[in-house]
């Protein structure tokens, strides 16, 4: 089975695949992955974790014998090490519910030691062999040290959003500005987000005035919307998020922002127009489950007629996406 | 429910809007082998929703969004922040209404506070399918019960008097808790601390927390709020849910120089020392402010005489002599005639036992102190064992009364071996 040929997870055709004896455990692993990163990836609700999680579980803790090359001398000679790709090993720790960041920081851990190893001149396992180029070695460093940057920003997503540890989350993209210079405005407008989330708008404005320094007009103006909301100036914010979305119409943050702010300033009909506007205009880009939550709710508080119109905001969504869904965001 | 009614009234609070959080998604680095065999997966796909309005050479995601969101729940309502509601009266029906008028009140169980600004301003026409907005904001000053009461009244296209009234009832919570504790000392500086505790459901950033003095009172030291920046990045600062914060405020008595306010000698008065005023934030800077009520303190008696310690040495060498200097006032409402000498518990100690001996003449008389008087003793110590100290054991009597007055734990010193 060809793994880009899957789109759907099809737990049948897996199941399948599990009974038969492993002539090739590389490709099932593979396969195995691909259901699951789909399943997740497509339709991000509580469903498809399950569903991924079980699927992990038959691995226990990714590490048994049988998922290493030198347990199948006939079919991978000579080749050593871990047949794991990193990125179901990442997926592996993500999943990990209450012992997700016990696993991600194993991961960092382990990524340590290999980079360790790797610049005292050793292979990654520690080994004196095989010898390395300078080239591979310069490769391998940098592979490894983009895979620590990706364990971090999974440890950073799970300490703001699940163990909402705000000053431990900053901590972690602090790391990642050294980790990761390529992405330092993003990572200095999510330490902005989380300066904003406690009331500490002191920080807030520290940092978004980090992001501010290199960015284009269009993003300075979202910016200063932002912490414009936060001083609950809702005028400027309103002006502010208009001209970002003037700069450029594609926006869909900005205009979605737009429409939240205009409801602080009594302007519901006016809201409801721009993201009704916005879905028929660029509905691949606008169709989100938090801008249908803004949409439905506005819908909800407009009249008493609302179920009509969520209906049909409903029948678009399923045009577009199919499943891909959440349709808790409805609020039916 | 207002299916006889023609028009639709619709209240929503708003809180202040949010960060959307998303759950995480897969992705991959582009190198990775998997990504090669499986291009429907490929980061750019996976970020076809835009979620970060800053741009970075990453695929990587992170969680908390750019993207606001309107509230999703009612949410708690603290004393001391801004109640904020979007009230919407809607022309369900397919004629036009006159005439409406939109009233809301919000009560407690002490109060009416009328919250629509322009209320008295009816509005002459509403067509079908429009609607009346407005954002009503009014400022929580009492905690518990609290209804929201909501009156529209209109004319119907068959010129009939209408009216109907929706209530909404939600509770107002304590945010803070504050608990205060005080020390006096005995040059009377009254020293308090403020023990903050966070009793919302989330963490809040304290802004600003002011002690305003009484005017019996005078602040002499206030808590900095200077930050010290991470030598890195700087993280946000917050108290968390049911964690407590500590400040520490020094006090004096507003009367100046030696003498006591008159106070009745008997009990110790209460008296009031201040007022807390504390502002913090919450989420997406939702802003709050709060008073205690007065904080009082129970002063210690005036005691008829007064030793205080004016000059001593912090340190002292073991075996050396050195000199204190106190100052005795008289307090009470007569003249006094003081004779020192020193304790009879001091004296009866066994010679290893005593930290310290007074020297050279103790038992002697003082002058005549009338009320409101002071006078300068100087006195010659000896330390006889190493450590902290006290100064312990003087006694002064009055000889006109016959009363003795014990002084204890004067100053403390720390001798060196």
């Amino acid at each position: 089975v060809d793994p880009g040929q899957l789109t759907r997870p099809s737990l049948q055709h897996l199941q399948q695949q599990q009974q038969q004896p492993q002539a090739n455990p590389m490709r099932d692993l593979l396969v195995r992955f691909c259901g699951e990163a789909i399943a997740r990836g497509c339709a991000p609700n509580a469903d498809s974790l399950s569903t991924a999680e079980t699927e992990l579980l038959a691995f226990r803790n990714l590490d048994g014998p049988d998922l290493y090359y030198e347990f199948y001398p006939g079919q991978y000679p000579g080749r050593r090490g871990s047949m794991v790709p990193f990125g179901m090993r990442l997926l592996h720790a993500d999943l990990g519910g209450a012992g997700a960041l016990a696993r991600l920081y194993f991961l960092s851990a382990v990524i340590d030691r290999m980079l360790c190893n790797l610049q005292a001149g050793l292979s990654e396992a520690g080994l004196d062999l095989p010898p390395m180029t300078a080239e591979q070695r310069r490769a391998s460093l940098e592979l490894w040290q983009r895979r620590k940057a990706a364990v971090l920003y999974s440890v950073a997503n799970n300490l703001a959003t699940v163990a909402k540890d705000h000053a431990a989350a900053a901590r972690v993209y602090g790391q990642l500005l050294t980790l990761d210079p390529g992405n330092s405005e993003r990572i200095c407008a999510a330490l902005g987000r989380l300066s904003m989330q406690v009331g500490d708008l002191q920080s807030a404005r520290h940092h978004l005035g980090r992001c501010a320094q290199s960015a284009p007009a269009e993003r300075r103006d979202f910016y200063a919307a932002q912490l414009a909301v936060t001083s609950a100036d809702w005028a400027t914010a309103q002006r502010l998020f208009r001209s970002a979305l003037d700069s450029n119409p594609g926006n869909m943050l900005a205009a979605n922002n737009l429409a939240v702010i205009c409801l602080y300033t009594g302007q519901l009909r006016e809201a409801i127009r721009l993201l009704e506007s916005l879905l028929e205009r660029q509905p691949k880009l606008a169709i989100h489950e938090g801008l249908v939550f803004n949409l439905c709710t506005m819908y909800d508080l407009e009249s008493s007629k609302s179920v009509g119109k969520k209906t049909r905001l409903l029948e678009t969504v399923a045009r577009h996406r199919g499943d891909n869904f959440d349709v808790a965001a409805f609020k039916f | 429910m207002d299916s006889t009614h023609l028009l639709a009234l619709k209240v929503m609070r708003l809180t202040r809007p949010s960060f959307v959080t998303e759950t995480p998604l897969v992705t991959f680095d582009p190198r990775d082998l998997f990504a090669q065999s499986a291009p429907a997966l490929s980061p750019q796909k996976c970020a076809a929703n835009q979620r970060d309005i800053a741009e970075g050479a990453g695929h990587q995601k992170i969680n908390l969004t750019d993207m606001l969101s309107l509230p999703q729940n009612f949410g708690n309502i603290y004393l001391g922040e801004t109640f904020s509601a979007y009230v919407s009266v809607h022309n369900d029906c397919n004629f036009l209404c006159r005439d409406i008028i939109v009233k809301a009140d919000l009560q407690t169980n002490s109060s009416k506070v009328a919250m629509t600004a322009g209320s008295a301003e009816p509005v002459s026409e509403l067509p079908p399918d429009r609607s009346i907005d407005e954002v009503l904001t009014h400022e929580v000053k009492e905690l518990g019960p609290h209804i929201l009461v909501c009156t529209v009244s209109y004319t119907s296209h068959s010129s009939e008097k209408l009216y109907f009234k929706k209530y909404f009832k939600f509770q107002v919570q304590r945010p803070l808790d504050v608990k205060t504790d005080f020390r006096t000392t005995e040059n009377d500086e009254v020293f308090l601390e403020a023990k903050i505790q966070n009793i919302t459901s989330g963490p809040i950033f304290l802004e600003r927390v002011f002690l305003e003095p009484s005017p019996n009172f005078q602040l002499l030291d206030t808590p900095s709020t200077d930050r010290e920046d991470d030598s890195g990045v700087r993280v946000p600062e917050c108290l968390r849910e049911q964690e407590t914060r500590q400040f520490l405020y020094r006090l004096r008595p507003a009367a100046s120089g030696d003498t006591q306010p008159q106070q009745p000698s008997v009990g110790g008065a209460s008296v009031t020392v201040g007022k807390l005023d504390i502002t913090w934030r919450s989420q997406m800077g939702q802003r709050a402010r709060l008073q205690t009520s007065p904080l009082c303190t129970a002063l210690p008696p005036a005691e008829d005489i007064r030793v205080t310690v004016e000059e001593a040495p912090a340190v002292v060498r073991l075996d050396s002599l050195f000199r204190i200097v106190c100052r005795v006032t008289n307090n009470s409402t007569r003249s006094v005639n003081l004779r020192l000498s020193t304790s009879s518990r001091q004296q009866s100690l066994e010679q290893s036992q005593a930290a310290m001996q007074f020297c050279g003449k103790v038992a002697r008389s003082l002058q005549e102190l009338r009320c409101g008087e002071s006078a300068s003793l100087s006195l010659e110590l000896l330390p006889l064992v190493p450590g902290l100290q006290s100064v312990s054991g003087l006694v002064l009597t009055d000889t006109l009364l016959n009363r003795s007055y014990e002084f204890d734990e004067l100053t403390q010193v720390l001798v060196h071996p």
